[in-house]
């Protein structure tokens, strides 16, 4: 289930909140626990049932782990436990993400004939298999307090945290499952949850979707593209991918918020920060946290000279680029990511003396830079699209990318401002000045959620934000026909 | 306080949600432009030209007691002219490209959901004879299935959907506010003005197929396809509706499309696939199935057609009078003979002459 759809916003939120609270109203607290890991295990298997299997296990096996470690507390045994608790959730995630990948990359270099597996990838398997490889070697290194199964599912389960993040780690929500003064229905976090709730759609729905639209239509035709439009299909990935993101992040953390639980915040204005270190401080934070943690310390980090550190950081991006996609596109973005880092590090003194501005310059250019790798189909066709830009050769912007910024509430609205008689440049300006305001010039959403004081205008701006928001899910599919 | 505050505020903000969500949905509600829950409103005109979106809403609420059904073969039909040679009240509702499967689907809304209907217009279209019986024109995920089921909750995606509010409910505003009428069946899908006819228009859009190395033969599976496909999709509809006419016919496709076939080897066994079609739907007695593959003039004559299958507006004109005449009606007394004849015809002609 996507929380950008009808049944999510009119059934099962509605339903979950009122089944949870109600239940713990009565003091149910156990069943009501067992009514969220329900309603969670409904949210993961609403598009393929199938999943379900996959997750359980995954949580059947690895809460084994946790016991069985428990139960051979001997560090030899702790140990072997550990190896094989991580060989198991890594290789369900090799199966399911990575053999496919390794099958025709072999298959090219060595001309094999492995024949592919073709298996569907489950929703969120990156994201619960890291926070399940955390629990492990928590589990390991003795972090670990008596949690019981129920407990343990439900928190690897909790549907807003499942599919996109944040990674969220054992002791920041099991703790918060027993605290009985969380289990009544509290208006504060409720309103704002809510609120946090509805920015994150709306930076989905309202503008994540609309530049996702550009961008689709930029990189189907990198070849026709002058270098305004391949400027501008860059940075509307570059936009849409952090609205997308962190919209769903804010999601999943104001729905946290409405059940009285504390989400850890994913994204902090990663596109302000003024250095390419800082912005994955920034940038999905949790995800950091965990490569930081669970690899890249352990690796030895920077306690064991410098060359030592630049190795480990690189593997952590290696890594990293590797998490995020089976292709050799996001490996070569996480390698650029890595050496940048490297650069910036080994050249501190020399970035720290440039001024601000320029700084920020480089970086969100880098940055995007390193997005088209991420988004193109092919590291060639990244070169493809980032060669327009540099043939500077600018033209006219197609009607097809103009299009996907005329949504008609807008067309509507614009047409009737007098003297105004070709918005469809106008719209393209607005979104992209709109979108770059709300990224750079903004709090973010989680700062205002924090900062959220009950107001008439707030009230008007979120439930109009709201109801837009649900008028924009569903289109109307156009039947392409050739040939008539 | 603080509390009490947050709680004021998250009560108007849902009651104010709803209320937007309530006004917003009823205009699309009300106006109603895919005729989901009723026909044409009084005092409003209704721009119709949304096959899978406006069809099924067509079927549901509009009155009649004939229907014409099939591809964009007959988007040239003209009900006018079938209500007077029929005596019958009819609407069209063609689907562009649709296959057996999903025109049957939307023949069963209609006998569903319509007690008087009579005589249903139906194309066969000769090329998707071998479909798969479950195949659909697009992808599942593409069709407003949200309109064609029983289920009211799933009207969410048409009630609050800006591009329908914003798009064809404002157009019956629009519509209404210049005057125009709503779109009349004659008028409703009909191209024959927007396209040019002949040899040149064919050769523009068709290119010649490559001669196959090897002719294909019918085999035990396609022979059991087009049962599936017949039986599924056509005459169980007809068998179990006795008191439904049925007119059926083969669109008649240019001497070009016969020529696809011959290149590509496929020929006779499509001429043995429409044999053992023949043979299914002259079964029932309330099957009135028609032919015009032996109107050798009419489909060898470039200037009938704008590409290589589809003719124009006079063809369906004709193949209306025909019907009614009860010509090229095929029976189990001479259907064999046609069967002789159009043989003889397509495997004999010079197709290299097209191209001269």
């Amino acid at each position: 289930m996507l929380f950008n759809s009808y049944i999510f916003i009119f059934l099962f939120l509605p339903l979950c909140l009122a089944g949870y609270f109600g239940l713990n109203h009565f003091k149910k607290y156990r069943l009501a626990q067992v009514f969220l890991l329900l309603m969670s295990l409904w949210f993961y298997g609403y598009f393929n049932p199938g999943y379900l299997l996959i997750i359980l296990s995954s949580v059947v096996i690895n809460y084994a782990f946790y016991k069985g470690m428990s139960a051979f507390p001997a560090p030899e045994r702790k140990k072997a436990i550990l190896i094989i608790g991580l060989a198991a959730n890594v290789g369900i995630l090799v199966y399911f993400k990575y053999m496919d990948f390794f099958l025709s990359t072999c298959n090219q270099i060595f001309k094999t004939d492995f024949a592919l597996l073709h298996v569907v990838l489950p929703l969120g398997i990156s994201f619960f298999t890291f926070q399940q490889l955390s629990f492990v070697i928590d589990a390991y290194r003795g972090e670990v307090p008596g949690y019981n199964f129920l407990e343990y599912a439900c928190y690897v389960t909790y549907f807003p945290q499942l599919i996109a993040g944040p990674i969220v780690t054992h002791d920041e929500l099991i703790p918060q499952f027993r605290d009985v003064s969380k289990k009544q229905f509290d208006w504060e976090n409720f309103s704002k949850g809510i609120y946090l709730f509805v920015l994150g759609l709306s930076k989905k729905v309202l503008l994540a979707d609309t530049f996702g639209n550009a961008a689709n239509v930029g990189f189907a035709d990198i070849g026709g593209l002058n270098a305004a439009q391949a400027i501008l299909t860059m940075l509307s990935y570059t936009i849409q991918i952090y609205f997308d993101f962190s919209g769903y992040c804010d999601m999943a953390v104001g729905l946290g918020k409405m059940m009285n639980f504390t989400l850890p915040v994913n994204f902090n204005s990663p596109y302000k920060a003024l250095t390419i270190t800082e912005f994955w401080d920034r940038w999905h934070m949790t995800l950091t946290r965990f490569f930081t943690r669970y690899i890249y310390i352990p690796l030895g980090g920077s306690r064991k000279g410098e060359l030592r550190t630049y190795l480990n950081t690189f593997l952590v991006f290696f890594i990293s680029g590797f998490w995020h996609g089976a292709g050799f596109t996001f490996l070569f973005w996480g390698i650029c990511h890595g050496i940048f880092t490297i650069i910036t590090k080994k050249f501190k003194s020399f970035f720290d003396a440039l001024h601000p501005a320029l700084n920020w310059i480089i970086t969100f250019g880098f940055v995007n830079v390193a997005w088209v790798f991420f988004r193109a189909d092919s590291i060639r066709d990244a070169f493809r699209l980032l060669n327009r830009i540099a043939l500077f050769r600018f033209g006219p912007i197609g009607d097809e990318f103009l299009s996907c910024f005329k949504l008609p509430e807008l067309v509507y609205l614009v047409k009737r401002i007098p003297f105004i008689q070709n918005y469809t440049y106008l719209l393209l300006l607005a979104f992209f000045a709109a979108a770059l305001f709300i990224i750079l010039g903004k709090k973010n959403a989680y700062e205002r959620m924090i900062e959220f004081q009950p107001s008439v205008k707030n009230l008007l701006s979120t439930s109009i934000l709201l109801v837009w928001c649900v008028f924009s899910f569903a289109g109307v599919s156009t039947f392409l026909y050739f040939n008539f | 306080m603080q509390n009490s505050n947050h709680k004021k505020w998250g009560i108007a903000f849902f009651l104010c949600t709803l209320t937007l969500l309530i006004i917003l949905g009823s205009i699309t509600a009300y106006i109603d432009p895919y005729f989901h829950y009723t026909g044409p409103k009084e005092g409003y005109s209704y721009p119709i030209s949304n096959q899978r979106y406006q069809n099924d809403g067509i079927m549901k609420h509009f009155t009649y007691d004939a229907m014409i059904i099939g591809t964009s073969m007959t988007q040239n039909f003209k009900t006018s002219e079938f209500d007077r040679l029929f005596q019958v009240n009819s609407i069209k509702v063609p689907f562009n490209g649709a296959t057996y499967r999903e025109i049957n689907d939307n023949l069963k809304t209609a006998v569903e959901y319509n007690d008087n209907l009579r005589v249903v217009l139906r194309c066969l279209d000769y090329y998707r004879l071998l479909d798969a019986p479950d195949n659909m024109r697009y992808d599942k995920s593409l069709y407003p299935t949200y309109l064609y089921d029983k289920n009211p909750f799933n009207d969410v995606s048409y009630l609050f959907n800006k591009t329908i509010l914003f798009g064809p409910t404002r157009k019956v505003l629009l519509y209404t506010d210049t005057g125009r009428e709503t779109t009349d069946f004659d008028s409703y899908g009909y191209w024959q003005d927007d396209y040019e006819f002949g040899k040149d228009a064919i050769l523009k859009t068709h290119t010649r197929k490559e001669k196959a190395d090897e002719v294909s033969a019918i085999s035990d599976a396609d022979y059991q396809n087009i049962f599936d496909n017949i039986t599924g999709n056509v005459t169980t509809l007809a068998e179990e509706n006795p008191q439904i006419d049925f007119y059926l016919y083969f669109p008649p496709y240019s001497i070009y499309y016969w020529d696809d076939l011959n290149q590509l080897g496929t020929l006779e066994k499509q001429l043995d696939a429409e044999k053992y079609a023949i043979e299914l739907l002259l079964r029932y007695e309330n099957i009135h199935l028609f032919s015009f593959h032996s109107e050798f003039d009419l489909i060898c004559d470039p200037d009938n057609y704008k590409d290589y299958t589809h003719y124009g507006a006079d063809i369906n004109a004709q193949i209306l009078r025909w019907m009614k005449d009860g010509e090229h009606l095929l029976t189990t007394e001479n259907y064999e003979e046609y069967c002789d004849t159009i043989r003889e015809f397509y495997t004999n002609y010079d197709y290299d002459t097209l191209y001269q």
